[in-house]
């Protein structure tokens, strides 16, 4: 079966800067695929490009074979976007808002209520609201909403849950999942390494380029080391004295703790680490731990300043 | 065209629901048109003179009274000393020295011509010129009443004054007052509400939707051409019941004239909204133009009186043409017989600048 959407060695560059570097990648019918990366990656324009807005500098695409830079005003009418700002009429109100996107698609909002519901739901209390007022949560639904209304085949959802509170994104996730399997396939960016666990596949994007591309569980499977998390300690202290040992492959700060990556199965490598610091720090914490997604991103992000 | 319409809805909700704006729209300019009216008003409304007399004969002193009796002549000072007159000139003490030559009787009696100087202060020079129409009225018709007495047979000039024969400034002055303000509103309105959508980012979700580019520059420009029709007709409202400017012309026909050239306003407000990113850069492109708009309109200052690339600017702008076809039209009763060439440049005017906007007009980012 021929994927969904499509995007082969798309380029941009703005003036000197290379936006994206030969960015390719195919998302499926019944697939949330994710861009992680940090701010500036490329993530905003790659979904620009898509979504017809931008024109790239090389490369193409496609959604459901249309071709975005030919076809682009019949993937118009297909897409649902939403774009990184919140740019519905903040002036209008919620029920205003919603009726007008789903009047310049053709259609109204009873006929694809269905497809809405269990989002509009929690906004109908304020639905005379107008969408300035609304929080951060709240526009996001109904961003979300407006972008469904006209059944589109695929949704592009360029940092949906950036500046929203922890309950509102699970809340706002377990929403895409819900339209995932109503056969609409999503391409969503996001900076939280934590949301990456929710897609089924995600590429970690960093500078234009696609670092990897994979299902977040191989991803994190295939990391070829050990993490241990160091705490108790000054961290300035800790980093100094150790960043020079034989074997330390990174160390990041999380929270109060230092991510120390060393290579997989040397224990002379952690034992010379336990004793540099039981010298300087002795009531140190060191324990082995799973790496999640941040210390993927981080190590990939390494890796590739090295070469 | 059910979008442009579903746009022009939305237009009018978003204006209408920001009371603020709503103001900025309909009531400042209207407060505007009140104070600016009676402003700028350059009537003249008395005259101080001095008396400079060399003959002192019973024909001077006759024309003396002449003046005193005129009600806008009021008499400062009244020496034959020139030096002691020029500083009643010089101090703003008198406006005008009226200078009555030696043998002034005798020189009348036999017909020889004869010449009374005026000595003006023209710091204002359209008052100037008027104290000087004035003085010579009254003077000629002393000539004539006196060359009469003498059965003289010398034909003697007479001014009339057509269209607006109390020479009424307001009436001169308050159409062309409403036209800067019907330009202001539908140029800088249509230039920031555009800027708007691009910078707070509605434009970009408008974009991804099947909206033509056309829909939606119709949607922006028909709310503008709506509100700039409902402002001229509020103006001349006032301008009617408040200052009894008269509407000698077809209404009709000022409409239509209306029409033309707030296309033309529209078109470059869209396309300075083409050009910019955010409301600020629009404002001060607007600003801009406007000045030169109102400054070289002939609205203060009669075109003819500028130098000529001044003239030449004038008569390429198209405010120029719409304040002097709506003088024309509302106070003359000029009809489309006589001002069609104007309307057939506006017209140009109208579709060039609109169709360099629209292509100038992408619905990409940039």
């Amino acid at each position: 079966m021929q994927p969904f959407i499509k995007a082969d060695e798309i380029t941009k560059t703005y003036g000197q800067t290379l936006a994206l570097d030969r960015v390719s990648f195919e998302v499926n019918q019944n697939e949330i695929f994710g861009f992680i990366g940090p701010d500036g990656a490329g993530k905003s324009t790659l979904f620009q490009i898509m979504t017809t807005l931008l024109i790239p500098d090389s490369g193409s695409g496609s959604i459901n074979e249309l071709d975005i830079a030919k076809n682009y005003k019949e993937i118009r009418s297909i897409i649902g976007y939403m774009p990184g700002r919140f740019s519905l009429y903040q002036d209008l109100t919620v029920a205003e808002n919603l009726k007008f996107y789903a009047n310049i698609f053709g259609t109204t909002i009873k006929a694809n209520y269905e497809l809405i519901k269990n989002i509009y739901d929690l906004l109908e209390p304020f639905s005379k609201r107008k969408a300035g007022d609304l929080s951060g949560g709240m526009k996001q639904k109904l961003a979300l909403c407006c972008a469904l209304i006209h059944q589109p085949k695929a949704l592009f959802l360029d940092e949906p849950t950036t500046g929203v509170d922890p309950v509102s994104r699970t809340e706002f996730w377990d929403n895409l999942t819900q339209i995932k399997h109503l056969g609409i396939p999503i391409v969503v960016s996001t900076p939280y390494m934590d949301e990456a666990i929710r897609c089924d596949r995600v590429a970690l994007i960093h500078k234009g380029r696609i670092l990897k591309m994979d299902t977040p569980q191989k991803i994190i499977a295939e990391f070829s080391a050990t993490v241990l998390s160091l705490s108790n300690i000054d961290k300035h202290q800790a980093r100094e004295a150790i960043k020079n040992l034989e074997g330390i492959e990174s160390i990041f700060a999380f929270g109060d703790s230092l991510h120390i990556t060393v290579s997989k199965d040397n224990s002379s490598i952690i034992d010379n680490l336990r004793s540099t610091l039981s010298s300087i720090i002795p009531d140190y914490k060191l324990s082995e731990i799973t790496p999640d997604f941040e210390d993927c991103f981080l190590q990939l992000m390494k890796e590739e300043q090295n070469v | 065209m059910r979008n442009v319409l579903l746009l022009i809805q939305k237009e009018f909700k978003q204006i209408f629901r920001n009371k603020a704006m709503l103001a900025i729209m309909f009531i400042m300019p209207m407060i505007q048109l009140l104070i600016l009216s009676n402003a700028a008003d350059l009537e003249l409304k008395r005259v101080y003179f001095a008396w400079e007399d060399a003959d002192k004969s019973d024909l001077s002193t006759s024309l003396l009274s002449k003046f005193e009796n005129n009600p806008l002549f009021y008499l400062t000072h009244y020496s034959d000393n020139q030096e002691q007159n020029d500083t009643q000139l010089g101090n703003n003490k008198a406006d005008v020295i009226i200078s009555i030559p030696n043998d002034f009787e005798r020189d009348l009696t036999n017909k020889i011509p004869t010449t009374i100087q005026l000595r003006i202060n023209a710091i204002d020079g359209s008052a100037g010129g008027l104290i000087a129409t004035y003085s010579n009225k009254i003077i000629n018709e002393f000539y004539s009443d006196e060359l009469l007495k003498v059965k003289a047979t010398k034909r003697i000039v007479e001014a009339r004054y057509l269209y607006n024969p109390a020479l009424n400034y307001k009436t001169f002055m308050l159409p062309g007052i409403l036209v800067i303000l019907v330009t202001v509103i539908g140029l800088l309105l249509t230039a920031l509400n555009i800027a708007r959508e691009k910078e707070i980012g509605t434009i970009e979700q408008i974009n991804v939707t099947p909206i033509k580019k056309h829909q939606f520059i119709l949607g922006k420009l028909l709310p503008m051409l709506a509100i700039g029709i409902g402002e001229f007709i509020l103006g001349m409202a006032i301008a009617r019941l408040i200052f009894h400017i008269p509407v000698v012309g077809n209404p009709l026909v000022q409409l239509l004239f209306l029409v033309v050239y707030l296309c033309v306003m529209l078109g470059i407000g869209l396309l300075i909204s083409t050009r910019v990113q955010t409301q600020q850069q629009a404002m001060f492109i607007a600003f801009f133009i406007l000045m030169v708009f109102m400054f070289l309109s002939g609205l203060f200052s009669s075109i003819e009186n500028m130098p000529a690339w001044g003239q030449m600017i004038a008569n390429l702008i198209p405010i120029s043409y719409f304040i002097r076809d709506t003088r024309s039209i509302l106070l003359k009763g000029a009809g489309l017989k006589e001002l069609y060439p104007d309307l057939i440049i506006l017209s140009i005017y109208a579709v060039v600048v609109n169709t360099v906007a629209v292509l100038a007009y992408k619905k990409t980012t940039d």
